[in-house]
């Protein structure tokens, strides 16, 4: 069971809970009728839905009743599941060592957690059938470590939104520098181009190539450009 | 690539393998010792390795293990952030958002620019042309 639930914790995202399946649209409206049926029928008081409203056939339909919402507002801590909190909960007030604080409890609840296996062998060696306080322990501290693990996820979204963030700043300046580089560049041939035309001599034939040869160059630049820009967007 | 926090994860269920995988291995393969004045008994029903082989195998095995503690502190050492704060983080990214919209509006206005050439330049080729045709 243990081992199970820790593989579902370490994929990136979790499974969708197997109910789901119950879901159908049959169901749906098997649900809904005897729901009709039952405020009709039945008048207040009833305290435990779940076990009243069906019987054993309708098993399924039980998942589709929402769950009652929760009495308190914290979520269930170590506490309430009977298993030991092994780290230190972080201040409140000095959050600038929250996520140090944690790194180092990870460390050190590694390192138990190895001594705990050298201590089982060592269990196993001499009275082999003590091993389950011993499997128990490394199951604690393994769920200690997954949950403070967990709890540091925030952090590091943060941590990734900022880079994400300064990635796209990072693209969209080069962008605008090389548009900027390519208009500078088209600018300043056109006004060689210009000052050739009017201080020069006008020889007809020169103009004509050097114009053809601008032209097809500006067509080029353009399209680059054109193509920067629909990338960019 | 997943990130640090599930590589460590993943590390984690591997180390719990190992140490499943060690155990099992010890258990299976270990020689019988006689107890005092006793015949040493021999298991038939399993083959056990020669001391030796055993031996380097259980190396192996823990340093296996030693190895892979290694790897998971190495990412706890790299996990991001470390040390800053969530208030930090926070007015990083405010800053960062409004930066990236600076700069979003400084690329249209570039764009906008770069629009304004191109028709210009446009216009001037479409002159030329005419000109030349016209001159010919």
């Amino acid at each position: 069971m243990a081992e199970n639930q820790e593989g579902v914790i370490s994929s990136l995202y979790p499974p969708p809970p197997p109910y789901v399946k119950f879901f159908t649209n049959e169901n749906l409206e098997r649900f809904n009728k005897l729901q009709h049926e039952k405020q009709n029928t039945d008048k207040g008081d009833v305290t435990d839905e779940k076990d009243l409203y069906f019987n054993d056939n309708d098993k399924e339909l039980k998942f589709l009743i929402p769950p009652l919402q929760p009495k308190s507002e914290n979520y269930r801590s170590f506490e309430d599941m009977g298993i030991p909190q092994l780290y230190n909960d972080p201040e409140k007030e000095s959050d600038k060592n929250d996520s140090i604080v944690k790194i180092q409890e990870l460390r050190t609840l590694l390192k138990s957690l190895l001594l705990n296996f050298l201590e089982i062998i060592g269990v196993m060696s001499v009275t082999p059938e003590e091993f389950h306080t011993k499997v128990d322990q490394i199951r604690t501290i393994l769920i200690n470590i997954h949950h403070l693990l967990n709890e540091y996820r925030p952090h590091q979204s943060r941590e990734s939104l900022i880079l994400l963030l300064e990635k796209q700043i990072d693209t969209k300046k080069n962008e605008i520098q090389e548009i900027q580089r390519i208009c500078d560049s088209v600018e300043g041939k056109i006004k060689k181009l210009v000052d050739s035309y009017v201080d020069g001599k006008p020889e007809l034939k020169v103009e004509e190539d050097g114009n053809e040869e601008e032209g097809i160059d500006i067509n080029q630049e353009t399209e680059q450009e054109n193509l920067g820009v629909t990338q960019a967007v | 690539m997943s990130d640090r926090l599930t590589q460590l994860q993943i590390c984690l269920d591997q180390l719990v393998e190992q140490f499943c995988a060690t155990l099992n291995y010890v258990d299976k393969s270990h020689d019988l010792l006689p107890a005092e004045n006793e015949e040493k008994l021999i298991d038939t029903t399993r083959e056990i390795p020669s001391n030796d082989e055993f031996k380097s195998t259980i190396n192996e095995l823990s340093t296996d293990l030693i190895l892979k503690t290694r790897q998971i502190l190495t990412l706890i050492e790299s996990l991001p952030g470390a040390n800053v704060s969530q208030t930090e983080q926070l007015l990083k990214i405010q800053n960062l958002q409004r930066e990236l919209l600076n700069v979003e509006q400084e690329k249209i206005d570039q764009t906008k620019k770069k629009d304004e050439l191109q028709k210009f330049v446009n216009q001037l080729i479409l002159e030329f042309s005419k000109d030349l045709i016209n001159s010919k």
